[in-house]
């Protein structure tokens, strides 16, 4: 017997593996995809195997169950997202086997019994696996809130239904009598050990989780429907102003019992005033008053900085008064083109004409007249300035005289 | 620089201080008997320190409402006539974010992903016309970039938006917008627009047109 279940197992699985690409792109599509359904042989050994199903003769062929709930658990797929409640049934058939196994025991019957104890054994398992996957799902939604769904009103409705299905489950587990369980495994050392310590801690533990959990969803709850709520009010109120575009509510402030949401203030803007009785600020306000500069013209009555036209054309001439040392330095520079060009020095010209100012002031004049010719002219005539060093003391040099002439 | 007297001068001068526009003043009225300090001083005043439903910030409310009719009516008009903007800013946000919610306290606002969507979206560079056609919000400029700024500009003056990264254009929302929701609410409920059941049947009737 076991080694022909075996054998057909490994062949099932086989076959599983042999058809992964059907079965795979049929998870993912929902139905047996177009490209496989020639494949008719394969398709009815899958459905002979119940991996397949049709559920009417319109629908096409769906993955069992059983085959999609290995799938999603295998690949961790968020679709998988709806809670096994079923726990009342997995507690009665518990219940129901503790019965056979008592009497298969008190009977003398050992082979059925320990049969029977594998299969409380594995049913207690089943659920504890059960109870935890749920517990876990349930927080995967919670933690990402209800990601997996776009809107706020589906949001909603994931939550409300997760809420329902916790409350079915903490319900089933309500149904364990611990009492009732205790008494049904008696003195047996494995029942008490699969029923008390597995399942009760385990039992124990999920409430905690789901009661919290619950807790979660409630607040999560009342968190969606206020933001739907909140949404709906300002863009409600959108809609409302734009159908109705002079719309003013009664002035509220004419009304008795003004909300303080309505009892905004008016910007009071404070100036600042001195208080000149205060003695202590007498130093400096004085310092204060001090530095105030009256400026007596005022600008708005002032005519003057309007603006005025100009016409360029009528202005009168004015004569620019050359000063005298530009003269008397143009003066020698034309007495040197006078004479060919002649070297003449600055201070032999000085001698020769009547200027009014000293000898060091008629060098600089020279000096710096020259100094500020254009390049046409400063090419024309040649200089040489000489130098005495004062070598005493300091260093500087004084110009003595200066020599021009043209090459 | 959290001195009573400044935080007071700020109240009066129609402040909202909360924990983002003004952090430091909203941490000193924060401080064991210090708001109920301001109160009292305030009244000395005829006035008195309010804040919106959710108790996220303070702002400064008249004592005697009575005797301040005429700046009370002022601002009431103000109020009012910004409401319509305020809102539009709220959903022209959360259509260009596309999240569940509306703008919250706290919220960081990126001008530049707000501006990118609006630029590639017309029924939301539409809403924005509309928006600067306002009295409040103004803007003459021909570009997106231009308007929006315009806009951020004058919910950073009305304390809504502070500028938390001037560099980058990075905005935070300030609890002033609870004031706003709470004023918004107290105007439904009062006048009984029933204005959520107003988006319902908007979305019912798109639905038809699907």
């Amino acid at each position: 017997m076991t080694d022909e279940v075996r054998k057909s197992g490994i062949q099932f699985l086989k076959n599983l593996g042999r058809h992964a690409e059907l079965i795979l792109d049929t998870y993912l599509e929902g139905v047996v995809p177009i490209e496989y359904e020639d494949n008719d042989k394969v398709i009815k050994t899958l459905i002979q195997q119940q991996v397949l199903w049709r559920p009417t003769e319109e629908e096409g062929l769906h993955l069992t169950q059983a085959v999609r709930n290995l799938l999603e658990q295998g690949l961790k797929d968020e679709r998988n997202r709806q809670l096994d409640i079923n726990v009342g049934s997995a507690i009665a058939t518990i219940k129901t086997l503790i019965g056979h196994y008592k009497e298969a025991q008190s009977a003398g019957n050992y082979r059925d019994a320990s049969a029977y104890l594998r299969d409380i054994g594995e049913h207690v398992f089943t659920l504890i696996e059960s109870l935890r996957r749920n517990v876990h799902k349930l927080w995967t939604h919670i933690n990402n809130e209800f990601g997996r769904v776009g809107s706020l009103s589906a949001k909603i409705r994931e939550n409300e239904l997760a809420q329902q299905q916790v409350a079915t489950i903490l319900l089933g587990l309500g149904m364990f009598d611990f009492k009732d369980l205790a008494e049904l495994s008696g003195a047996n050392p494995q029942l008490r050990k699969l029923l008390v310590v597995n399942l009760q801690c385990e039992i124990d533990q999920c409430v905690t989780e789901l009661t919290s959990a619950q807790k979660r969803l409630f607040r999560m709850l009342g968190h969606f429907k206020e933001i739907r709520a909140r949404t709906a009010l300002v863009r409600g109120f959108q809609v409302f102003s734009d159908a109705h575009l002079d719309y003013q509510p009664p002035c509220y402030p004419e009304q008795t019992n003004l909300s303080s949401l309505f009892n905004v203030i008016a910007p009071f803007e404070t100036k600042a005033l001195l208080n000149t009785s205060i003695e202590d600020h007498d130093a400096v306000l004085t310092q204060i008053v001090q530095s105030i500069k009256i400026v007596s013209q005022t600008q708005a009555e002032s005519t003057d900085r309007n603006a005025r036209a100009v016409d360029i054309l009528d202005m009168p001439e004015i004569e620019i008064a050359e000063k005298p040392e530009t003269l008397a330095v143009e003066g020698f520079l034309g007495h040197v083109l006078d004479t060919r060009g002649q070297k003449i020095s600055a201070l032999s010209y000085y001698q020769m004409i009547d200027f009014v100012l000293d000898e060091e002031f008629w060098l600089f004049a020279v000096f710096s007249y020259m100094d500020s010719m254009n390049e046409q002219e400063s090419n024309l005539f040649n200089k040489k300035l000489l130098i005495n060093t004062q070598t005493e003391f300091t260093g500087n040099q004084f110009i003595e005289d200066i020599e021009v002439w043209i090459d | 620089m959290s001195h009573f007297a400044d935080i007071a001068k700020q109240l009066i001068n129609g402040k909202f201080i909360c924990e983002y526009s003004y952090p430091d003043q909203y941490a000193f009225l924060l401080k064991a008997g210090m708001a109920d300090e301001m109160t009292v001083y305030l009244e000395k005043m005829e006035f008195t320190l309010s804040t919106p439903q959710e108790g996220n910030g303070f702002y400064c409310s008249y004592l005697f409402p009575k005797n301040n009719q005429v700046d009370l009516k002022k601002q009431f008009t103000e109020i009012i006539s910004a409401l319509s903007p305020l809102v539009s800013f709220l959903t022209l946000v959360q259509q260009s974010s596309g999240d569940d919610d509306i703008i919250r306290p706290g919220d960081v606002l990126r001008m530049t992903e707000v501006q990118g969507v609006i630029e590639d979206t017309t029924a939301l560079s539409t809403q924005l016309d509309k928006m600067v056609r306002h009295s409040l919000f103004r803007s003459t400029s021909p570009t997106v970039e231009g308007k929006l700024k315009q806009v951020f500009n004058k919910l950073i003056e009305m304390d809504y938006l502070v500028s938390s990264n001037p560099a980058h254009q990075i905005y935070t929302a300030t609890s002033k917008w609870s004031l706003l929701i709470d004023q918004i609410r107290f105007i439904n409920d009062t006048e009984q627009l029933s204005l959520e059941s107003l988006v319902d049947e908007t979305v019912k009737q798109d639905d038809l047109y699907d």
